[in-house]
């Protein structure tokens, strides 16, 4: 006889009767674990987002580099439309500028850039922006060229935004030419991913190519000595407001961007939008702590005979207490584990289109914060379960024994 | 040669639902090991006022049930309710088994609401039962209580009471909604579970039924008196 219920003869303890409880109400236990999933989708998704906008503001003034960028009167929306958008653009002005800021009180270092755009056209892989700097005097783009090459840039040589389409022979075609890629950077979720980083003596081949296929360039116009933007780094002391006035004052006809300014109000939206997640994912949470406790209470309330029966055969109350507490908590896991993976088939696959929507830099989480998110959301909504479980935990350790046995009086 | 002491003792129990209304009035009862002792009586006459309470289940106005010395209502509850699971099996007027279990797991229910740390899965012992009881075959299939009869379900109750190897069965009109022959069937379950050495205690309104045990005794008014003994 034991041999031949062998098959059946699985301990029934308190996780096996939960689970058993679970599959034989099917709607009731779905309902629950899609409360669960909301919340396990919107504490993780929301963090995600959270510390993706984070990080990608980080990145925004990593890459910045420069206290000060002075630009033409009038292009300061445009090199921030650069910088931050990644929308392709150009502007020049007199480089004697920099010489005459390099000069003043407060300022410690100057480096001159050309902003120059590619075409939308069968001479080049893609529009895209080109950014030369100046080896020589440049501390804004070798630091991080240097960490992501270990040396620096040759003549005739780019690096690659993330974003850029690089040729299978780590080549870019521009102007009918194309150029040796020496390395590719990682995602910024700024311009930079959008922008082809080079030399000016590069930036003369580029230019040179382009007059040399006669094409109508927006670079063509370049004059020699033009620069696009002059960066600049304040000396310790000074505030980079001050030094940004007096440059405005002492020079008529240049703009000046403080990269604090343009970092604290990314931050400023930066602030509202993850304090509205924050919110909505408490909310959420709460919501759902609130209409899960009145669920479980409910379903306490309808499995009165069940615990009276149960209770009859002699469970105690905290073995009652126990046994609800885990079928909310195996309900809440599954839900948790559900909501989860839903909000990762829905963030990461679409975190850049997010940041565009957003209007805000936006950085992947490192993996190992995404391991901590994963876990940290799970634990949080398996642990609503017994949570909000409580009450109908309680309610069933007092259930009376007699309720089963009066059947029928 | 002493008298053994009971394995049952009730004294002056009592049971009030309301001020002056006495559903038992004062009863006292003893049973031995192995005694088939039946209550009848009207509907409301206090018999399962009376099971309730000697099962531990309901705290009496007044009075004691001592089951092998100890007191069920002077212990902790927690005490009380291992002491029901591991010496009381209990048939109530229902068959009240769990829809969502199969038939075996109901029967091996009560061993794995015992105190943690118990080895085993009760399954041969609940199998066992079930074929003591006439339905071995639901051993060996996943047979939920919603696919088997009255009559079946009821005799999976009374296999469910035994898996603790209780000293005491109690049942409340086992007999209630069942034809004759099934009636039958199980009051002789009894008999059996009573000559094994088992205290039974039954509640019925059928004086058919009642006539097959050892000790007849009636409830009126809340007041229990002894009918017949039979020898």
């Amino acid at each position: 006889m034991g041999g031949r219920c062998e098959r059946f003869s699985y301990p029934l303890g308190t996780r096996r009767l939960a689970w058993e409880n679970i599959r034989s109400r099917p709607f009731r236990s779905l309902c629950l674990m899609l409360a669960a999933a909301v919340v396990g989708c919107s504490l993780f998704g929301g963090s995600v987002l959270v510390i993706g906008l984070e990080r990608g503001l980080r990145s925004v003034g990593e890459r910045f580099g420069a206290d000060l960028m002075v630009v033409p009167a009038g292009a300061a929306r445009k090199a921030e439309a650069i910088l931050l958008g990644g929308d392709p653009g150009y502007f020049h002005f007199d480089g004697g500028v920099a010489d005459k800021i390099a000069r003043m009180d407060g300022v410690e270092r100057v480096s001159p850039q050309l902003f120059m755009t590619s075409l939308s056209a069968d001479c080049c892989d893609a529009l895209v922006q080109l950014v030369a700097f100046d080896p020589a005097t440049d501390f804004v783009v070798q630091p991080w060229l240097a960490r992501s090459l270990g040396s620096g840039l040759r003549d005739g040589e780019m690096v690659a935004g993330n974003n850029i389409l690089v040729r299978p022979d780590r080549t870019v075609r521009l102007f009918g030419r194309r150029y040796p890629v020496a390395a590719k950077l990682a995602r910024t979720s700024t311009g930079f991913d959008t922008s082809l980083f080079m030399s000016r003596a590069t930036a003369r081949q580029v230019v040179a190519a382009a007059q040399a296929e006669e094409l109508d360039s927006p670079i063509d116009p370049v004059p020699e000595g033009a620069v696009s933007a002059v960066m600049v780094k304040v000396a310790e002391g000074h505030t980079p407001v001050y030094v940004a006035w007096r440059i405005r004052r002492d020079n008529p006809g240049v703009d000046v961007i403080v990269s604090q300014s343009v970092v604290s109000a990314i931050s400023g939206s930066l602030r509202k939008f993850t304090g509205r997640v924050r919110d909505l994912s408490c909310a959420i949470w709460l919501a759902a702590a609130l209409i899960l406790a009145a669920l479980f209470a409910g379903s306490a309330n309808g499995r009165k005979k069940e615990f009276a029966l149960l209770r009859v055969l002699g469970a105690t109350k905290g073995r009652l207490a126990a046994l609800v507490l885990c079928e909310s908590a195996l309900v809440c896991a599954a839900g948790g584990a559900l909501g989860v993976a839903l909000a990762a088939l829905a963030v990461f696959p679409f975190n850049a289109y997010i940041g565009v929507k957003l209007q805000l830099p936006m950085l992947t989480p490192a993996p190992e914060a995404v391991a901590a998110l994963v876990v940290a959301s799970f634990a949080a909504t398996a642990a609503l379960g017994p949570l909000a479980a409580g009450f109908a935990a309680v309610k069933a350790g007092a259930s009376d024994p007699c309720l089963t046995l009066r059947e029928g009086e | 040669m002493a008298t053994p002491a009971p394995l049952v003792e009730v004294k002056g129990l009592s049971k009030e639902y309301a001020p002056g209304v006495a559903a038992v009035a004062g009863v006292d009862l003893a049973l031995g090991a192995g005694e088939f002792a039946c209550v009848t009586g009207r509907s409301g006459s206090g018999k399962s006022t009376l099971l309730n309470m000697v099962a531990g289940v309901l705290r009496p106005t007044s009075g004691a049930v001592l089951l092998d010395g100890l007191d069920l209502f002077g212990v902790s509850d927690r005490e009380a309710s291992l002491v029901r699971n591991a010496k009381i099996g209990y048939v109530s007027q229902g068959a009240n088994l769990l829809g969502g279990l199969s038939v075996l797991d109901n029967v091996r229910l009560p061993f794995f609401l015992a105190a943690a740390g118990r080895s085993g899965d009760a399954a041969a012992k609940a199998a066992a039962l079930l074929e003591q009881v006439g339905l071995g075959r639901f051993a060996r299939t996943r047979t939920r209580p919603g696919e088997i009869s009255g009559g079946e379900a009821r005799r999976v109750a009374i296999a469910r009471a035994l898996v603790n190897d209780p000293s005491l069965v109690l049942a409340d009109e086992p007999t209630g909604d069942l034809d004759p022959e099934n009636a039958a069937a199980v009051m002789e379950l009894f008999r059996q579970i009573a000559h094994q050495g088992v205290a039974v205690l039954l509640a019925t309104h059928d004086p058919a039924a009642a006539a097959l045990a050892d000790r007849a005794l009636r409830m009126e008014q809340g007041r229990l008196t002894e009918c017949a003994t039979r020898e």
